[in-house]
């Protein structure tokens, strides 16, 4: 079982003492020291007056100033991308993947949670009643894990019952552990999607640190999948080895042993993508990571990725083997962060602009779950 | 920042044999560093300059002066004594390197090594890293970053003969952790790589980055890495044609490393020769492989040579290799 995440301290942001949230915190670390910061005072300023060093055990419970829902950062326009909304209620995570591009993306090197859960739900209110006619997908796993620090923020019991009362979007929950207890019980109304990210064991074990085994991840879709909710997965990144076609075809096998194809809303594929800093960064941080190891080439974007024909190797693998494995059963499968070029070479009608995409998404959506009209 | 005052009490002439050249406490100097004009000014009027002195139980360490000390105790150097200040024993540590510190700094800029050990022994000493950033980053000239610190304590983790290298060669801060990691049989290499070479930081740094992420890969040491792909063949002595030496072993680093890449490459290089084009044609693709295809290109001024580079461009031969270099996208 994973470990919860260790805190080893606690700022308070002077505005979000009062809010009732904060004694999630309170009271599940009693012992752990908590700073109150007054107006102003950053939190850099004060950990340094502390002589705190700061990483991302220390946690810094603040009030939202807006903003929170964005495009996804992955949006350029060099790529085709799914039109994914990001909510993001904390910053930072409490795993460490060697791949992760919270290392080069995050200026804070502590932890940001945000307290006032209503706030960020009118934010979400006020999006998705501009353009009725759009089916909206928010995700909350972009800058953080969904759920590794639910068991404390419980946030997903204010978030999952908000969103069954919209008529035209989804929340997605997209983790790595298998912290799914909060889920149990909620009144979600098939709009919530719980997504696991999924890789070899190999990969889980070396590169992807303090997240939950395959066979839990597995387990906790299957438990999702029977209390109603959906389920999707991304197999993102892809990570490319000698074996690996092998290997990601029994995860494959796995999962669909596991996981209702029913409850499958969607599958997402997208190949290991990092920034040069982060090519310099991860054997320092993750000597044992190979990731880099590869050979990487810089995309459009700027970023590091596997030779075309090696990515269009992969995709075609596990396209090829989700057909076979699901039987013929509807999966919905997309492409994270690739160009038309490779949408055309395996999907007929490809997308390729963002919201052509996006309207496939809906059109699919709505003829697998007829409830979300 | 504190203000630092000096607290010696005593000028002594003091015997080079009650000196601790071994004690490190206050070595920070980069060992490799030189100066002729002083051992001439010291043969010619001994040690001019005082050093400062710390007794420790029945020898003195020394704070400052080391270079000074060594060169007088020189063998056909006939000095005995050296004048010395000395200070209390009860001096700390820190102080004495925020001295040491003051002291070096006015006639030369620190080498990164030379801080770097400073920033280590203060951490050793438990000093905290926001202290080491108020009260020894001024006297470094470094900017207030804590990040630095952290960054500075890790170069002496790169072997001291490349750490020379880099420091000769000017190299970023940034830059020294790519050489962290080597065991002792590739900086062996890497050390008659840059006597005999003398390669550019950049294509030092190319050779190690590879090396250790070909190490990574294949689970073994880089050394058996270099071994396998013989580069330190040719590194012999007399070098007659360096560039061109160093230009074959990145060409072999670079074959292992991307093999695919390479692969492909060479393919297409090997097929466009097949082309039989109008001439000034240039063919050219993407060498990162990124973007599909190839680009042909050719300045056109009439309608007849259009015409003309059309039909040849468009010739049965023509087409074959473009589909099969298409094909291998």
């Amino acid at each position: 079982m994973q470990s919860l995440f260790p805190v080893t301290h606690i700022l308070l942001d002077e505005s979000a003492r009062e809010l009732p949230t904060v004694r999630h915190w309170t009271d599940a670390f009693p012992h752990v020291p908590t700073t109150v910061l007054g107006e102003g005072e950053t939190p850099d300023e004060r950990l340094r007056a502390l002589g705190v060093p700061p990483n991302k055990t220390v946690f810094f419970l603040t009030r939202s100033k807006g903003g929170l829902v964005k495009q996804c950062p992955g949006r350029t326009d060099h790529y085709v991308c799914c039109g994914l909304q990001t909510l993001d209620p904390s910053e930072n995570c409490s795993m460490a993947c060697s791949y992760c591009f919270l290392q080069s993306y995050l200026t804070n090197r502590y932890t940001v949670v945000q307290m006032d859960y209503p706030a960020l739900t009118e934010e979400v209110r006020q999006v998705v009643s501009a353009r009725p006619d759009r089916l909206f997908r928010f995700c909350t796993g972009e800058l953080s894990d969904s759920l590794s620090l639910d068991p404390i923020t419980r946030f997903s019991r204010h978030i999952v019952p908000f969103f069954s009362a919209l008529p035209n979007a989804l929340l997605e929950l997209k983790t790595k552990t298998s912290r799914i207890e909060n889920l149990r019980g909620l009144s979600h109304g098939g709009r919530t999607v719980v997504s696991w990210s999924l890789n070899p064991p190999a990969i889980i074990q070396r590169e992807e640190n303090g997240c939950a085994p395959l066979p839990e991840r597995l387990a906790a879709a299957r438990d999702a999948a029977s209390a109603g909710y959906k389920t999707a997965f991304h197999f993102d990144p892809l990570i490319h080895y000698t074996g690996c076609h092998s290997d990601y075809s029994r995860v494959l096998d796995d999962l669909f042993a596991t996981v209702p194809v029913e409850s499958i809303a969607w599958i997402s594929l997208g190949t290991l993508r990092i920034t040069p800093f982060m090519r310099e960064q991860i054997p320092r941080v993750f000597p044992k990571a190979k990731v880099t190891t590869e050979e990487l080439v810089r995309g459009y974007d700027g970023k590091l990725r596997y030779l075309r024909p090696i990515r269009h190797g992969l995709y075609s693998h596990m396209l090829s083997e989700i057909r076979r494995k699901s039987k013929g059963k509807d999966v919905f499968v997309y492409l994270c962060m690739e160009d038309a070029a490779t949408w055309k070479k395996f999907f007929d009608p490809a997308p390729t602009t963002p919201d052509e995409l996006d309207l496939m998404f809906k059109d699919a959506l709505l003829k697998k779950f007829p409830d979300l009209k | 920042m504190i203000p630092l005052v000096f607290p010696t009490e005593k000028f002594r002439w003091v015997p080079i044999s009650k000196i601790d050249q071994e004690d490190d406490t206050y070595a920070f100097g980069d060992p490799w560093r030189q100066s002729p004009p002083l051992l001439q000014s010291i043969r010619a009027w001994s040690v001019l300059h005082p050093v400062v002195l710390k007794p420790v139980r029945s020898k003195y360490q020394i704070i400052s002066g080391r270079k000074r000390i060594r060169t007088a105790a020189r063998q056909g150097i006939n000095i005995r004594k050296v004048p010395a200040w000395l200070v209390p024993a009860h001096w700390p540590v820190t102080d004495a390197i925020r001295f040491w510190l003051s002291e070096n700094r006015t006639d030369r800029e620190l080498s990164i090594p030379e801080k770097s050990r400073v920033v280590r022994r203060l951490l050793d000493l438990k000093v905290p890293p926001s202290s080491i950033v108020d009260d020894y980053f001024p006297l470094m000239d470094l900017q207030p970053s804590e990040a630095l610190v952290e960054a500075l304590a890790g170069v002496v983790s790169v072997p001291a003969p490349l750490l020379r290298y880099l420091a000769e060669k000017d190299c970023p801060l940034r830059r020294y952790a790519d050489f962290v990691g080597l065991d002792e049989d590739s900086v062996s290499f890497l050390q008659k790589l840059t006597e005999g070479l003398s390669p550019t930081l950049n294509d030092l740094d190319k050779i190690v980055t590879e090396l250790l992420e070909l190490s990574r890969k294949e689970d073994v040491p880089p050394s058996i890495i270099a071994e396998s792909l013989k580069l330190e063949e040719g590194l012999a002595p007399p070098i007659q044609d360096a560039p061109a030496v160093l230009s074959s072993l990145m060409a072999r680093l670079r074959e292992r490393r991307y093999p695919e890449l390479v692969r492909r490459l060479k393919k297409k290089k090997d097929l466009s020769r097949g082309l039989d084009l109008p001439s000034g044609t240039a063919v050219s693709w993407d060498p990162s492989l990124e973007q599909p295809g190839i680009d042909i290109r050719l300045h056109i001024q009439t309608p007849e040579q259009l015409k003309r580079a059309a039909d040849k461009i468009g010739s049965d031969q023509n087409r074959q290799i473009i589909e099969q270099l298409l094909s291998d996208e």
